[in-house]
């Protein structure tokens, strides 16, 4: 059974080393993110990347580890059903600094900073 | 202000897309306060709890309402988007689904369609869950 960070957003492809989490994830038809969101204009809720980028501090972090501020993010274009999404968390810079992008493609869809820590 | 439902139709989003439920005080034409949950049927629940950062999609909607109620009544409703978050704090890492939630958001600045607020939301016993400041797009 394929791995879901969430309802319908598939892991098809994983990996994290010296220089950070990357993937490539499929964005189901069926996921549950586009129920009611919008009716015949369906777009994945922005909040969804940052559920992204908290599943890569934790797989960078270990599992305590969790999302804790989000200096920046800029969402640049939506994500629609059957979307491919490449995403890219580098590990924290010497300010605790991560910054990600996700692109559909060669379309830039978000970037951002985010701050992680532990859990508790 | 007496607590009541925010309307069906003033914002699109609906089922387990839908946070913000009622407006609990309009304090001002830019400040506005909102209750709401995560339905545990939300794509982003699991066993019951979801990412705490998932209330920033409540403090956003209780911004689409501000738009709602500031605009022109009966105007269309169009869908917005989310464009940035700035200054984000989270303070927990989940929250419970199907637990009351209060969104408070204060508009700070407007150019068009374009709106940055100010938001807080916190749970039960007033924690605070998270701070940030968002800016939307009215959408088209």
């Amino acid at each position: 059974m394929a791995t879901e960070i969430f309802d319908g957003l598939t892991v098809v492809q994983e990996a994290v080393d010296a220089t950070g989490w990357r993937a490539r994830l499929r964005v189901e038809t069926t996921s549950r993110a586009f129920a009611g969101h919008f009716e015949g204009q369906p777009i994945l809720p922005g909040v969804a990347h940052l559920v992204i980028v908290r599943h890569a501090l934790r797989a960078m972090g270990g599992a305590s580890a969790t999302l804790r501020a989000l200096p920046s993010v800029r969402f640049r274009e939506v994500v629609r059903p059957g979307d491919v999404l490449d995403v890219s968390v580098r590990p924290p810079d010497a300010e605790g600094r991560s910054r990600f992008d996700v692109r559909i493609g060669d379309t830039l869809a978000v970037t951002g900073v985010a701050h992680g820590g532990d859990d508790g | 202000m007496a607590e009541r439902d925010v309307p069906e139709g003033l914002i699109p989003h609906r089922g387990p897309a839908r946070l913000v439920q009622t407006i609990l005080d309009a304090a001002g034409t830019d400040v506005l306060v909102c209750g709401g949950w995560i339905p545990a049927e939300s794509a982003f629940a699991v066993g019951g709890r979801a990412p705490a950062v998932i209330a920033l999609e409540l403090a956003a909607q209780a911004a689409a309402v501000q738009q709602a109620l500031a605009g022109k009544a009966g105007a269309a409703v169009a869908p917005g988007y989310l464009v940035a978050v700035r200054a984000a704090i989270v303070r927990v890492d989940d929250v419970a689904a199907n637990v009351p939630l209060v969104a408070t958001v204060r508009r700070t600045g407007q150019a068009g369609p374009l709106a940055t607020y100010d938001v807080t939301v916190t749970g039960p016993g007033g924690r605070e869950i998270l701070t940030a400041t968002l800016s939307t797009h009215a959408g088209d």
